[in-house]
């Protein structure tokens, strides 16, 4: 499984790539939204976008639009430092896309991937997981 | 210290990226590492200093 990783901030790459590699996955990295585009136009075979919400020269949901015009089916991890702002903004979620909070770690970051990409939860997330804690809250209050 | 949005926005990442590496080195450490208790601190800080950024009011010169 192939997730394209999009985030202007290598060091956030790298901690991306090392997490979703530890569990198994093939990870590609983009260093923008234009960047990430230009990935998927290429036909390169992604399974899953992660893409921070907060980027320079083509913001992740212009982005994400774009590509999943191309792709709809295309599972969207959108990352961002301002959640809440965000679902002020946009508090309904299409289908195969998710919301997950920086900073994360290990556990919210593989649990948010597997939920999108089996629609299955794992184990509890750990307390100290605060991004899990909002993501689930977030997908839970869905109705 | 007024601080513009674009500054706060690399900050919060930088801090994330502590936060992140700080995860990761505590998952590889092996069971009753020394420096495990010393990492969990770089992690709890970083978070703390999020949280502090997450509400520090917009720069009034940008507004």
């Amino acid at each position: 499984m192939t997730v394209l990783v999009v985030d202007d901030e290598e060091g956030v790459r790298m901690v991306a790539r090392r997490i979703l590699e530890s569990a198994g996955y093939t990870v590609i990295e983009a260093v923008n939204g234009a960047d990430g585009l230009k990935t998927i136009e290429a036909n390169t075979p992604v399974d899953l976008l992660m893409a921070d919400l907060d980027m320079p020269v083509m913001r992740g949901e212009d982005m994400a639009v774009r590509i999943r015009a191309l792709r709809p089916h295309l599972k969207c991890l959108y990352v961002t430092a301002h959640i809440d702002a965000l679902m002020d903004e946009r508090p309904l979620l299409w289908d195969g896309e998710a919301f997950l909070e920086k900073p994360f770690g290990s556990a919210s970051l593989l649990e948010a991937v597997r939920l999108l990409t089996t629609g299955r939860i794992g184990a509890p997330p750990p307390a100290q997981s605060s991004g899990l804690r909002l993501f689930w809250s977030r997908i839970s209050g869905r109705g | 210290m007024a601080v513009d949005s674009s500054e706060l926005h690399r900050l919060k990442n930088q801090l994330s990226i502590v936060y992140g590496f700080a995860d990761l080195l505590l998952i590889e450490m092996a069971p009753g590492d020394p420096h495990a208790p010393q990492m969990a601190e770089i992690q709890q800080h970083a978070m703390a200093a999020l949280e502090l950024l997450r509400d520090a009011p917009p720069n009034p010169e940008e507004q």
